[in-house]
């Protein structure tokens, strides 16, 4: 596309909020000339499912004009209401094709189908997400290497840093929108991913996949849990920090039951309830603003536990490991540390150090295996 | 970055290619514009929508024929983009009753609600759909629109400005989006040159000791009448109505635009916030 000699300097758009901080950083959008555009198609070999959520589907396929690169094909069904292209996919193209860091998922191509009217995004394809590696090692009773979780934690936390310098909230993260490249150039790089599914007040979504993999609130913080409207870069590090202790462990850390929508009070307690079994109860001193947030009463009234995070990670109080996990899963969101802080912490600067390629030689964990099932009708 | 076009891309529009002279391109322009504004108005959405659809149809004609793409349905497209980007959600149904009202009033037709179980309505609500989805592979998604509204909300509060400046300011540029200038200058020269129409007309000093104001925009002197003319011609055009230059059986039959000169030149208005 053409343009007036006069440029603007400008910044693009992205979405969240956010408090002062880091400094916004010029960026380019990657253009994509949709002009004379082929269908999905005509590009790619699919060849079977690898995921679904309320979206729609994701397949792997295969670039024709480049038959060694593998790609992931996001497919996008129409609202049920017949309201057009969904909120979703306009958040979620609107940021990819602003941003571009190593640890965050490249949108390669978007096609919007003259054929079917749908809409295909296509990425980068991840043979690994922190979920199914996190499940591997669980099952067989094995651990990561402090080497591959170290790495695995820096590359999360330098893609959320890009973000949130760049005034974005990802406000979804977990293991599996935490994706890990196989085989090639990129090997053992982790790519965040997911940007549109971020919903606050929304009502639970449905299941991902047949394989019991539910969105839940594990990640969630607990400024949100109890009912603040107002987050900031804050609710990511927390996330992490969650994340971060399940690899340590291969258990997720605080794995509360979500309560059933149609219940009338949405205050989570079970999930509340597993937080502060391992941090102990808040108090006013540690987090003065707790008192204003709407279920504070129901807090102030559960049962007080000590904290017991070293002894439930089995980790050294004295490490630096469980000096960066305490302050990303801080109570107060305004003393959690930030992205930008906690990748200049000690843990990072003593060995092993953190490395680009996460992995150790031979990579154990199996591929993606497809969906076993039939394709879901959708409302075309 | 924002998307520009210049003066020669404007004037070998693609509809040019199709015969459409650039008088009748312009009063469409403007007829497009307007009724998006008018709809903006009736579905209580706040104006950085709206002037983000503006934006929208302004640029989608920079790339597209008049004759290929009907000014009605990508008048409903583009705000429905726009509050899709900017994300107060409307319904479609609630865009097509809004913009169906505003062209019956305008063609003198009977007012009527569309019935959402005639045949005539679920086509009307496919040629939106398909309008989002050409404008959005015609762009890839990059809708991004730099509003020149926040520039002069900053430029009052800097200068502790009069609230009558300010809101004729805001409404020179709610007007400036009927022009090709939304698209052909960054949006801090369309503020200045806002300001600038609104000092004129209210007979109000803007500094110039110890540096003139106008470099707080980045824009020089020059720009700034160039803009302001073209704002300012926009009052000497007739009204803007509709040519169904879409239909090629029709497009005969337009008859030429009339030099008469419209009897008023009021801006559009709605409250700065």
């Amino acid at each position: 596309m053409n343009t007036h000699n006069q440029s603007s300097n400008q910044n693009g758009g992205g979405s969240g909020g956010g408090g002062g901080g880091g400094g916004s950083s010029t960026f380019s959008p990657i253009v994509l000339t949709s002009t004379y555009r082929l269908d999905v198609q005509e590009k790619y070999t699919f060849s079977y499912e690898i995921g679904s959520g309320t979206y729609g589907m994701v397949y792997k396929a295969d670039d024709k004009k480049r038959p060694n690169n593998k790609v992931a094909v996001k497919k996008f069904r129409s609202t049920k209401e017949g309201e057009g292209l969904s909120l979703t996919a306009y958040r979620e193209i609107g940021l990819l094709k602003e941003l571009s860091n190593e640890n965050i998922v490249k949108l390669l191509d978007v096609c919007l189908n003259p054929k079917d009217k749908l809409l295909y995004l296509i990425f980068d394809y991840a043979e690994f997400d922190l979920f199914g590696i996190i499940k591997y090692h669980r099952e067989n009773g094995s651990h990561f290497s402090d080497a591959t979780i170290k790495s695995l934690i820096w590359q999360v936390l330098n893609g959320i840093h890009y973000l949130h310098s760049n005034w974005v909230i990802h406000r979804d993260l977990k293991p599996s929108n935490i994706l890990v490249m196989g085989e090639g150039k990129e090997c053992g790089t982790v790519k965040i991913g997911d940007f549109g599914l971020a919903r606050i007040f929304q009502s639970p979504l449905k299941p991902l996949n047949e394989n019991g993999v539910v969105v839940t609130i594990w990640y969630r913080s607990p400024e949100l849990l109890l009912g603040s409207k107002h987050y900031t870069r804050a609710v990511d590090i927390w996330a992490i920090g969650c994340i971060f202790a399940e690899l340590i462990t291969t258990k997720p850390l605080f794995p509360g039951k979500e309560k059933d929508p149609k219940i009338p009070s949405l205050f989570q307690d079970d999930q509340v309830e597993k937080i502060i079994r391992v941090l102990g109860k808040p108090t006013l001193d540690m987090w003065p603003d707790i008192k204003h947030l709407p279920e504070w009463k129901r807090l102030s009234s559960m049962e007080a536990f000590p904290n017991s995070l070293a002894k439930c990670v089995g980790i050294d109080e004295n490490s630096q490991a469980y000096d960066l996990l305490s302050k990303m899963i801080l109570y107060d969101p305004s003393k959690r540390i930030t992205a930008s802080e906690a990748l200049d912490h000690p843990y990072f600067k003593e060995l092993p150090l953190p490395l680009p390629n996460a992995f150790s030689k031979p990579i154990p964990y199996p591929p993606r295996l497809p969906i076993n099932k039939k394709k879901r009708e959708f409302d075309d | 970055m924002n998307l520009y076009f210049s003066d020669e891309e404007i004037q070998n529009s693609p509809s040019r290619k199709d015969g459409i002279s650039f008088e009748i391109e312009d009063n469409l322009r403007r007829y497009g514009t307007e009724v998006i504004q008018e709809a903006g108005i009736l579905l209580e959405l706040p104006q950085a929508t709206t002037v983000t659809g503006q934006v929208i149809f302004q640029r989608f004609y920079c790339r597209k024929s008049l004759k290929e793409y009907d000014v009605k349905t990508l008048a409903m497209g583009s705000l429905f983009v726009s509050t899709k980007f900017t994300e107060p959600q409307r319904k479609i149904r609630d865009i097509l009753n809004v913009f169906t009202l505003i062209w019956q009033k305008k063609e003198g037709l009977p007012i009527d609600y569309i019935d959402t179980t005639k045949q005539a309505y679920w086509d009307l609500k496919g040629d939106v759909i398909a309008a989002e989805f050409d404008i959005l592979k015609e762009f890839g998604f990059l809708m991004y629109v730099d509003l020149p509204h926040k520039y002069i909300l900053n430029y009052m509060k800097l200068l502790e400005r009069s609230k009558e400046l300010a809101q004729k300011s805001w409404n020179y540029l709610n007007d400036s989006m009927r022009t090709t200038i939304t698209i052909q200058y960054k949006p801090e020269s369309i503020a200045a040159s806002s300001i600038f129409l609104a000092s004129r007309i209210l007979g109000t000093q803007l500094p110039e000791e110890p540096y003139p104001w106008w470099e707080l925009f980045d824009t020089t002197k020059e720009e700034i009448e160039l803009i302001s003319f073209e704002i300012n011609n926009l009052y000497s055009k007739p009204s803007a109505y509709y040519i169904d230059v879409f239909n090629p059986t029709n497009s005969e039959a337009a008859s030429p635009i009339t030099n008469t000169t419209s009897t008023t030149t009021t801006t559009t208005t709605t409250t700065a916030t």
